[in-house]
């Protein structure tokens, strides 16, 4: 169904293909023959026009109906809609469309460090600047943003929170929705129904910037490490291509990469760090204990002894992070007889919310998971194991992740983190050396109680 | 010219990636590779056991596999719903093959392929349907594609029938079009089969030929039927087959 919309409202800062563009085709031609609209071709010289690929395994050719030649098309961003090479993408050139100004209403206090950190927020978008927030897990990142978007939306600017994970976009949505009422708010992901709503500010999954171009003055990108953004080129690409080449880029991340890190404290990278939690205790330090051949015990349908020691004493709830599914499945029976009260989740997992729920509820005990469970997840008074802690998929940021799992509640503060290996890892020495340092930069700052 | 000869090359694109999962795809060959071509591989292992091909007791008409079905739903190697056909003076398609179950990884591929417009993902078959196509290559078959109309042709951008024909290697003739569209009317099968005229004809001379059908789903076997129809009254063909990806 075609329905009525405002096309410069529709198409300001985006490239969409006809098929996504709700008004009727003579409309669309109208808007090209006076120039307020431009066709660019769907891919150029076999690099897509919207996601930017080019790599050979995620192109296709096809004897294509439409325009009777073979087409190549792209397969990268093909859930998209398939754009061919006799695609075009639409985007709008005239007199860009203005949002009203609107404000925030948020009435929470936020702490000197997140103060501190908003500040430099607005300072970076006054100064058009790109600017690195590094806050550690409980930090309360979300409130230190609002300022900036305030300030954005006072001066007509267009917002982009994206973020790779679409279940820390849902988690936003109404957070910022409560914050910023009367803002035009769309939250785009893979399955949303508002894909084709514009809005001034836009909560999205960092796949969907493809959709924009040059659209926003202010990118701010959450989790800037996690997966799939670290990962994959293209997407920065995208982001970079959905923001104005004189907009701020926001990073917002618990766990920068080492070159970050180092780039910031050299003072290379602009940069905030917010080193202590909201409630003002240390972050948990891991302890490492040496497992054995942990792997050989479970397929022995034995538990190792350090685990088996571990587990008899434990009274609080817990995480117990593998690092294969495999392994999991077949530890999951074994610890059971130990802790009966346990259950398994990982990435696949249909009952997965409502695990973590009963967690959190106290209905079960412990918890085994897949690294699916090491960003995001807060339960309270929880403790957490990483079993073969010495594998590739347990990165310095994924133990930093994970230990930020705990301690999280103002009432409990405190609990246990162990890294139980087969043999010390550099990722697991750098992530240990991490949170020390971040607490001793705390207490240096005075951020620390007692 | 050269348009034909990149349609033949089509699914010849140098690929290490599987075409399903986009993972590396493990190599399994030696020390001769320095010395011979590589044979190009499109679907690694993992995604390869997702596929379950149709094997054992089989229905004789429509291909389907007849284990799963209780008793009561099959006779003589034909499967109740083909009986139908039968007794309703309908059966004009003479035998389907069908290649795959209709899994929910294969449900996954075709609507990869068909909805999501994923033309490439077509050539993961061509290595793995060898055995049962050569027969119809030694027999002679005429190879027709059912057609789309032209509405969802154009929006498709290709028929998805013709890309599994073409990734069969298949020379195909395209002598059937669409009159009406694809969209199921509310008749029941039967009703429609009598009545409705779905395909036409093009003016080509089918008498006393042998015709193979292709299309990418065999369902409940009623656009076959149609087509095998058309095919036998007025084209005079004596035999029509078809072939498929999946039964569901
Ligand atoms: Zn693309
Ligand atoms: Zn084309
Ligand atoms: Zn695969
Ligand atoms: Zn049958």
């Amino acid at each position: 169904m075609k329905r009525k919309v405002n096309l410069q409202e529709f198409l300001t800062g985006r490239a969409l293909l006809d098929t996504e563009i709700p008004v009727e085709k003579e409309v669309l031609e109208d808007s090209v023959q006076k120039g307020f609209v431009v066709k660019i071709e769907g891919l150029v010289d076999g690099r897509c026009m919207r996601c930017g690929n080019s790599d050979k395994h995620f192109l296709g050719e096809y004897p294509c109906f439409r325009c009777k030649t073979v087409c190549l098309y792209c397969r990268k961003c093909i859930e998209m809609g398939r754009i061919s090479s006799c695609s075009k993408l639409y985007t709008w050139v005239g007199k860009p469309f203005t949002w009203p100004p609107s404000r925030c209403h948020w009435s929470g206090r936020l702490s000197e460090q997140q103060m501190d950190a908003s500040k430099k927020i607005i300072e970076a978008l006054k100064t058009g600047q790109d600017l690195l927030v590094w806050a550690v897990a409980g930090a309360g990142k979300t409130e230190m943003i609002f300022g900036g978007i305030e300030w954005a939306l006072k001066h007509g600017k267009r917002i982009a929170v994206a973020c790779p994970r679409t279940d820390v976009i849902l988690e936003l949505e109404p957070r910022l929705k409560a914050a910023f009422p009367e803002t035009s708010i769309a939250t785009l992901y893979g399955a949303s129904e508002e894909k084709h709503v514009c809005a001034q500010l836009i909560l999205s999954t960092t796949h969907q910037l493809f959709r924009f171009k040059n659209a926003f003055d202010l990118l701010v990108v959450d989790e800037v490490d996690a997966f799939p953004y670290s990962m994959d080129a293209e997407l920065q690409l995208a982001s970079k291509e959905a923001a104005k080449l004189d907009a701020t880029t926001i990073y917002l991340t618990a766990t920068p990469t080492r070159e970050w890190q180092n780039d910031y404290f050299s003072g290379k990278r602009n940069g905030v760090h917010i080193p202590a939690r909201f409630h003002r205790h240390p972050n948990p330090v891991p302890t490492m204990k040496w497992i054995g051949d942990w792997k050989k015990a479970i397929s022995k349908k034995q538990v190792p002894a350090s685990l088996h020691v571990w587990l008899s004493k434990q009274k609080n709830p817990f995480l117990l992070f593998f690092p294969h599914i495999e392994l999991m499945n077949q530890a999951l029976p074994l610890i059971q007889q130990i802790t009966p009260n346990s259950l398994s989740v990982h990435a696949e997992d249909p009952d997965r919310k409502e695990k973590v729920q009963m967690l959190r509820e106290g209905r079960i005990q412990g918890l085994l998971t897949t690294t699916i469970l090491e960003r995001g997840v807060t339960i309270k008074a929880v403790d957490v194991v990483v079993v073969g802690a010495e594998d590739k998929t347990f990165t310095e940021a994924a133990l930093v992740q994970i230990a930020g799992r705990v301690g999280r509640s103002p009432d409990k503060p405190d609990g246990k983190v162990l890294f139980l290996h087969q043999g010390k890892t550099e990722e697991m020495i750098q992530a240990i050396k991490q949170i020390v340092t971040n607490n001793r930069i705390a207490r240096e700052r005075g951020l620390l109680d007692g | 010219m050269s348009f034909l000869k990149n349609l033949e090359n089509l699914f010849e694109t140098k690929v290490d990636k599987c075409l399903v999962c986009n993972n590396q795809i493990e190599s399994t060959f030696g020390w001769f590779d320095i010395f011979c071509e590589r044979p190009i591989r499109k679907l690694c292992l993992k995604c390869e056991k997702k596929f379950s091909k149709i094997f054992g007791d089989i229905c004789r008409t429509c291909g389907r596999e007849l284990r799963h079905l209780s008793i009561e739903y099959y006779q003589d190697g034909k499967c109740m719903d083909c009986i139908r056909w039968e007794k309703n003076n309908q059966q004009f398609l003479d035998r389907n093959t069908a290649i795959f179950n209709y899994n929910d990884f294969m449900k996954e591929i075709i609507s990869r392929i068909k909805y999501r417009g994923d033309y490439k993902l077509m050539g993961i078959f061509n290595d793995l349907i060898v055995e049962k196509i050569d027969f119809f290559k030694k027999e002679e078959f005429i190879a027709i594609p059912i057609p789309l109309s032209e509405e969802r042709h154009i929006e498709r951008g290709f028929n998805q029938a013709e890309a599994f024909g073409k990734a069969c290697g298949f020379h195909m003739i395209h002598a059937l079009s669409r009159i009406h569209s694809e969209k199921q009317s509310k008749k029941s099968r039967s009703e429609r089969l009598k009545t409705d005229q779905v395909f036409r004809l093009e003016s080509l001379n089918l008498a006393g030929k042998k015709i193979l059908l292709i299309d990418d789903i065999y369902t409940t076997g009623t656009t076959l039927q149609h087509a095998s129809r058309i095919l036998k009254v007025q084209g005079g063909a004596r035999e029509v087959h078809s072939l498929t990806i999946a039964r569901s």
